[in-house]
């Protein structure tokens, strides 16, 4: 649009003007005009009332200092004695409480966020009007909002996801009580100094008929909120449901992924910073311009947030890190308990091919009366050739395993040799986290294993049957063993996902979870 | 006998700029507080001074926002014009304006959509369209409208959303022109020239030369500025009330035209 002859910029906002600019002026900064309680003043330069003037409030709230400045008010941090526990206190500028009808308002958005209970939504202890102002008395959060984190700079994508799971949660239980947000933005999630998130003025939008939209450090643009605003919320403003909200979270999301807000056709999350794909899905689907399309619901947004990302858990004072991003120390430390337990697995699988004394193998090979040999010329016996007389001198290099299965030390010998090297195989899998190693390596193994075993069992000439009954078993009880102790980043998807070389496709309509965990661990 | 409709004289392209905004000032200066809901349900009456007045208003103010939805409906610019003249006269022949309450929602959503209708009523009869035909033609300033319309940058937003855009600027150049005049009707169209930067917020810095340019001293030219940033705002917030229907907000109004102003 910038460049045709005759466009200027707009001193203020920066956007270009073209030929039709009603005198000359920025459309969006006069319509910002239209807002503003008082157009001489900038946004926000209503002075509130000092610490000292606000003291004593009441009874019982003792006013510390002043946290900071927002569209609606300012916030402080008071203190009540009775219960001597830190509150915050948010007074509601003037020109709200002017206008007519107000008190009830307030009254009675205070009665129904009062209801809410949750940890990840902050909660309202108590409301009142003193002389010319109307305050509401909260939940102190020790932290930051949201806002401030991405001043700071970029998030990256493990904790922008928990940041998303926890304002879901918080969402899920305000949306089942019936309260819908109205103004989620980052200026209103909290994160306090253990990395829970809270989610902050629940409902208190419909209060502000005036101005809105100020960050609390009073910079951020008077028009900043519409950018949160689902698109029916500016159409019909009526028409706001909870799903508005939702959308509101994708804005928050694709924010904190970006670093920048989703305007007009804007390219998916991982292709602006490059990274995993796995939260593209559900981004998008969040952004959708009409509601019917988005997720129905915070409980199912959570699901599929839960999903893509596996949580590790984490203590309260911990930051919650996902496991998505396993880093490479992760991989060596393990590395010398790998190798021990693959050595001793390798050699387990020999156990059975270690011979038990040979009087004892005579007495179960002749002690059951039966010819094991047999004919000399039998194909059976490939490995006992030998001029067709029982090898009886030397160390027999063969598997002396008996196919009776009531001989219990061979039955052992055989059952801990398999389950040392079935652990060594899962211990490996494990450690390199890669999924498709956790279900072929046991898997693989049990099938050598048994398969070894068949041939000796073969070899020696016991009973086909029962010598196949063994195979079968062991190589189920690996394959069994090695699902069940996957590890976690191949807890979902297909296993072969982790083959596909291609980026997933991305259809918005019938979408397959994806083992994204697996792409990140291909990398490593 | 047809209906004599009154000559609407808009401004020729001073400065190649379309301003309807210069409606009859006697009709604006009625006062703000007549609704435009009002106005639009008097121009159904019938054929009184009033419905003709209030039919001018209406004309001025929303002529540009249809005539564009029209030519990007596909008409080139004469056939947009008639099906602009033939919608504002079938809304009074045809009393559609009388159906039009507030209950059914903003003004500019009825107004599109009984605009979009009769575009697909006027295609389907295309062959019995005539031009102008004993009917009293308004003097739009075509030749104009069409200069403005092929030097806007090509969108890849949908008509409707550009309706609406094309539908917030007409409504700021009403609102501007609307003060312009009654300052000029005081003799103060210098000072109003002077300060209407400061309007969208603009740089007080330059106050100080300007006061001694207008002979006033830098404190009354700031009183002035606020003063015309009161009326401003109170002209708009009036303006766009007008358009609205019962119970919503100005507020939401404001944001949702900014909304469609288009990324920023």
């Amino acid at each position: 649009m910038v460049g045709a002859p005759g466009e200027r910029a707009c001193p203020q906002c920066g956007a270009a003007l073209g030929l039709d600019a009603p005198e000359g002026l920025c459309p969006g900064c006069l319509l910002k005009a239209g807002l503003v309680p008082d157009a001489g003043t900038p946004p926000g330069g209503w002075t509130p009332p000092s610490v000292e003037s606000l003291n004593p409030l009441s009874e019982d709230l003792e006013v510390v200092r002043r946290i900071g400045q927002g569209g609606m008010g300012a916030v402080y941090e008071a203190r009540q004695k009775k219960l001597d526990r830190r509150v915050a206190l948010k007074v509601l500028r003037p020109e709200l409480g002017e206008e007519p009808g107000f008190p009830e308002r307030l009254a009675r958005e205070a009665r129904a966020l009062a209801k809410l209970a949750h940890q990840n939504v902050v909660g309202i202890h108590d409301f009142g009007k003193n002389g010319t102002f109307h305050y509401v008395v909260m939940e102190y959060v020790d932290g930051q909002s949201l806002r401030q984190l991405l001043q700071a700079g970029r998030i990256d994508p493990g904790r922008a996801a928990q940041i998303a799971i926890q304002i879901c949660s918080g969402l899920r239980y305000a949306h089942d009580q019936g309260v819908i947000h109205r103004d989620i933005k980052p200026e209103n999630v909290l994160v306090d100094t253990t990395g829970r998130v809270r989610i902050a003025d629940f409902g208190l939008a419909k209060l502000t008929a005036g101005t809105r939209g100020d960050t609390l450090t009073g910079t951020h643009d008077v028009m900043g909120t519409i950018h949160y605003m689902a698109p029916e919320q500016l159409e019909r403003p009526g028409a706001v449901d909870h799903r508005s909200d939702l959308y509101a979270l994708g804005v928050v999301l694709y924010e904190m992924l970006t670093g920048q807000l989703p305007m007009g056709r804007f390219p998916p999350p991982s292709q602006r910073t490059g990274t995993l794909t796995h939260l593209d899905d559900i981004v998008l689907k969040l952004l959708e311009r009409d509601s019917a399309l988005r997720y129905d619901s915070a409980a199912s947004v959570l699901l599929d947030l839960e999903r893509r990302v596996p949580r590790r858990p984490s203590a309260p004072g911990e930051d919650p890190r996902p496991a998505v991003a396993a880093r490479a120390s992760d991989v060596r430390r393990p590395c010398l308990w790998v190798l021990a337990a693959g050595i001793i697995g390798f050699v387990a699988m020999f156990l059975p091919w270690m011979s038990v004394s040979e009087s004892k193998l005579d007495e179960w090979r002749y002690g059951k009366g039966r010819d094991v040999f047999g004919d000399k010329s039998s194909p059976r016996h490939p490995f006992f050739k030998r001029d067709g007389r029982p090898e009886r001198e030397g160390r027999l290099k063969f598997k002396a395993w008996d196919t009776n299965l009531l001989d219990i030390p061979n039955g052992l010998l055989g059952i801990v040799s398999a389950a040392l090297a079935l652990l060594a195989a899962i211990t490996l899998g494990s450690a390199w986290r890669a999924s498709w190693l956790a279900y072929v390596l046991p898997t693989g193994y049990g099938l050598l294993h048994s398969g070894c075993f068949l041939v000796s069992v073969s070899a020696v000439g016991g009973s086909p049957e029962v010598g196949c009954l063994m195979t079968v078993f062991v190589f189920v009880a690996c394959s069994v063993a090695a699902w069940l102790m996957r590890p976690p980043g191949a807890r979902h998807g297909h296993p072969t996902a982790a083959l596909r070389r291609t980026r997933p496709k991305r259809r918005r309509r019938d979408r397959k979870p994806e083992s994204a965990p697996s792409r990140t661990q291909r990398k490593q | 006998m047809p209906p004599q409709y009154p000559q609407v004289r808009l401004a020729t392209g001073d400065r190649a700029r379309f301003r309807p905004s210069r409606a009859p000032a006697t009709i604006r200066g009625v006062g703000f507080a007549t609704t435009r809901w009002s106005v639009v349900r008097a121009a159904g009456g019938g054929s009184t001074p009033d419905a003709r007045a209030a039919l001018e208003i209406l004309c001025a103010g929303c002529w540009y926002p249809l005539y564009a939805f029209a030519r990007r409906s596909g008409r080139d610019a004469d056939c947009a014009q008639d099906s602009v003249q033939e919608f504002f006269a079938a809304l009074v022949e045809k009393n559609t304006i009388a159906v039009a309450d507030p209950g059914r929602g903003r003004f500019r959503d009825f107004l599109l959509a009984t605009f979009r209708n009769h575009l697909r009523n006027e295609a389907e009869a295309a062959s019995a369209r005539k031009r102008g035909g004993g009917r009293a033609v308004l003097p739009l300033d075509g030749r104009d409208a069409e200069g403005r319309f092929l030097s806007e940058p090509g969108h890849d937003a949908t008509p409707e959303r550009l309706f609406d855009r094309d539908w917030a600027i007409a409504l700021l150049d009403r609102v501007l022109g609307g003060l312009r005049e009654s300052y000029a009707a005081a003799g103060k169209e210098r000072i109003f020239d002077a300060l209407k930067e400061s309007i969208a917020g603009g740089d007080k810095a330059l106050h100080a030369s300007r006061a001694e340019a207008l002979g006033m001293t830098e404190g009354a030219l700031k009183v002035a500025a606020h003063r015309l940033r009161q009326r401003y705002r109170q002209a708009l917030r009036d303006e766009i009330a007008a358009t609205l229907a019962d119970g919503e907000s100005v507020d939401d109004e404001i944001r949702a035209l900014f909304a469609t102003l288009g990324p920023v």
